[in-house]
Parts: C-alpha cells; structure tokens; sequence
C-alpha cells in the first residue's frame, strides 16, 4: 500500500490558467494515485477540485499587506486532516509566512503525519534574509532540535537546495546519513537538479529569463528521519511532472511543474500482533 | 581516553545557555503581566499555567482576576532548550513562532493587539457595575 503526496506552485493568477489548473490538478491526481496534492498560488475562492472523494481545505487569508495563498486537497478515504494553523514570524516589523502547518492522519495505517507547506517570497528583493525563513522553518519543524514526528517539508522556496541558506535546516541530499541523524532532513529535490527529462526539463521552475539556465529546482519535498527507517510510513521515491492527462504542464503557461513523493504505508502494529 | 572534564565543562555551558534563555523567557511573560496589571489597574494579571494536552513544554496563558477561574488568552509551547517558543492565540487559526526575545515580544504584542483577547482582558478587568 502507498501513500502519495504532491505539491504544486498552480500559478493560476492570469485568469485563463485557472480553469487548466483544474484540470492538471485532476489529471495529476488520477494519473499519479495521489492521497494528499498541496497547492500554492491560490486565489481565494479558486481552489481547484480534484474530483469525487476528495476534500480540501483553502488557506488564502490575508496575512498583514500580503496574503496566504495555499490549499491542501485530500482524499476523504486515505486520510484525514486532524487539524491545520498558518505559522508566521514577526520579524523586523514583518509578517513572515513560514508555513501552513497540517496535521493529517493516514487512515490505512492509522499514523500521523505533519506536512509543512510553504510559498517563500523570491530572496532577490533583499528585504529578508533567506536564512531568517529556514530559520523559523527548523524552529516550527523541530523546535527540540530534531522533528518529534513523521514530518514532510515541502514548498516553492524560491531557493535552490544547494543554497546555504539550507545549513540552518540540517538538510542534507544523503538519505543514508540522514536516516540515521535524526534531526536531519533528507531533501528529494537535489535529484532534480540538472537535467533529468528528455524533454530537457532541468528542475522545477522554468525561468526562460535567465541567460545562464532556464531552470531553477525551487519546489523541493524534504522528508524527516522518521519516513526513511522501518515504521508506518517509509519514503520510497520522488518525481517531477511535467505531463498530466494531455497536458503539458509548462507548455499550458504554468512555470512550475508538480513535485511528488511516495511512501510505502504499512500497518506494524497489525503486522506486530499477528507476528505475537 | 575520553576527557570527561572538558565534556562536563562543555555540558555546563551548554545549562548556563538554556538557563539564560529560560530566564529571559520567564522575564518577558513577568513584563507581559506587569504591563497588563498596570493597565487594568491591578485587577488583572496573566498567569501560565502548564497545559499537559500539549506535552512537555507546554502552558496556557491565562488572565485572572482574583475570584475567577480567569480566561484563556493563548498557547505557549516552548522548547526543552527555551528558545523556540510558540505563541497560539486562543481561537485563532495563526500562530507566532519566536526564536529569540526579540521575537517573543513582538508576538505577545501582536497577541494584546488581537481585539477578541483584549476583550477577554477587557472584560475581566471590568467590574460588575461596569458591565450594565
């Protein structure tokens, strides 16, 4: 059994796009068995469906002179969100939208699990250090050091995972050393760095501006220790997509491409008793 | 051979920080409650009580008046090391996330700010003859 988790920068803003995000987002679903599809650049009130069976919650409130832009859609059967807060940090006389927090509960193994969502300001305008976002990044995801639950981070962080800003989140792109470092954070996306698609898709973020690379990985899925070892939810791989149903994702206008990460769900404690 | 001095010297370095940050930390909610009290003309002052639902670290804020059970203003989660510190206003669905002083006390201000925990204070501070 698996448990497969999306996230999606759906810049739906130009209002010809909205009605596509729609349907990328039900093609996605369907095409990649999702459970959980995170979404950012939401306008309020446009939160696109994902189809019958799933639910969603909008998170598009406004924060200070800007606006929180997530949604988390989910599928009703596989898992339950138990409860959901928007983080902020005051800093400087600013509103810093760290994260959505969202706890969910996967239904099948009955096992929580925490999914941090963000959509970071690009760091080009120099108001805020990106440092100062990871920093309260690591402070909300492991406030003790090290995350006390199975946690995902996942975002459109507008910084590359090469990027030292990372040094403050202990994110590392060695999966054995991190399931073995438990306030480490694996991050799926330096596998997406470079080119990896024979389309010539070469990250996540297509940014035809740049004259040294069209593409950028900014939408990153970082996973705690707990999903890399033995226990009811274990990481098993990631991808980028850039097709969903007939659609190609960029082709459409959307500059980001979804980002997905799957999970082998399994129910120990069932499996511990009938081994008793 | 492993230098038990140099490590237990190291350890109480690392006490003399997480000591410092609880203090301050305890010095700002002390303010926070002074400044209340000042204002309601000492009738009504914040307390943290701890808050078992939230595990090890936790604490409700609350604002009492002598003879009430008081209300709920916030939730405080702090770590085991002090700092980070997170501040949940009651019935609010934001909450501050604090990593130094600095931080904190713009989220408790933040938090006074919140027109539906000023009325909280608000009301209790009121006497009954304030209330019609």
């Amino acid at each position: 059994m698996e448990l497969r988790v999306g996230f999606w920068n759906a810049r739906g803003k130009r209002p010809e796009l909205l009605e596509q995000a729609g349907s990328v987002v039900q093609a996605l679903v369907a095409e990649r068995s999702l459970d959980v599809l995170a979404l950012v650049e939401v306008e309020p009130g446009a939160m696109p469906s994902a189809g019958d069976g799933w639910s969603g919650i909008e998170v598009t409130d406004a924060e200070g002179r800007s606006r929180w832009d997530a949604a988390v859609l989910f599928k009703q059967d596989a898992v339950e969100v138990v409860e959901h807060r928007r983080v902020v940090k005051l800093w400087n006389e600013r509103r810093l939208r760290i994260a959505v927090d969202v706890e969910l509960r996967v239904r099948a193994v009955s096992a929580p699990l925490r999914l941090l969502i963000s959509h970071w300001p690009s760091p080009s305008g120099g108001a805020v250090d990106h440092a100062t976002y990871v920093r309260g990044l690591h402070e909300l995801a492991a406030p003790n050091g090290a995350p006390e639950r199975a946690t995902v981070l996942m975002g459109d962080y507008n910084v590359e995972p090469i990027d030292r800003a990372y040094d403050g989140l202990d994110a590392t792109r060695d999966r054995a050393l991190a399931s073995r470092r438990p306030s480490f954070f694996y991050n799926l996306a330096w596998r997406w760095l470079g080119t990896w698609s024979a389309s010539g898709a070469a990250g996540t973020y297509r940014y035809p501006a740049d004259p040294h690379t069209h593409w950028r990985t900014f939408d990153q899925v970082l996973v705690s220790t707990h999903l890399l070892r033995e226990g009811p939810l274990r990481l098993l791989d990631g991808e980028v997509v850039e097709r969903a149903g007939e659609h190609d994702i960029v082709g459409l206008g959307f500059d980001h491409l979804p980002v997905v990460a799957a999970f082998q769900a399994r129910d120990t404690a069932r499996e511990e008793a009938s081994d008793g | 051979m492993a230098d038990f001095a140099k490590a237990l010297k190291q350890g109480f370095e690392a006490v003399e920080v997480v000591w410092t940050a609880r203090m301050e930390i305890e010095d700002v909610f002390a303010r926070l409650s002074a400044a209340v009290l000042e204002v309601t003309d000492g009738k009504v002052r914040l307390e943290l009580r701890r808050y078992a639902v939230m595990g090890p670290g936790g604490y409700e804020l609350r604002a009492v008046r002598d003879g009430t059970s008081g209300n709920t203003l916030a939730y405080v989660k702090q770590s085991e090391s002090g700092y980070s510190v997170s501040v949940q206003p009651e019935g609010a669905k934001t909450s501050y996330i604090a990593g130094n002083r600095e931080e904190l006390e713009a989220a408790l201000a933040e938090l006074l700010k919140d027109v539906r925990i000023a009325e909280r204070i608000k009301s209790l501070a009121a006497d009954p003859s304030d209330k019609g």
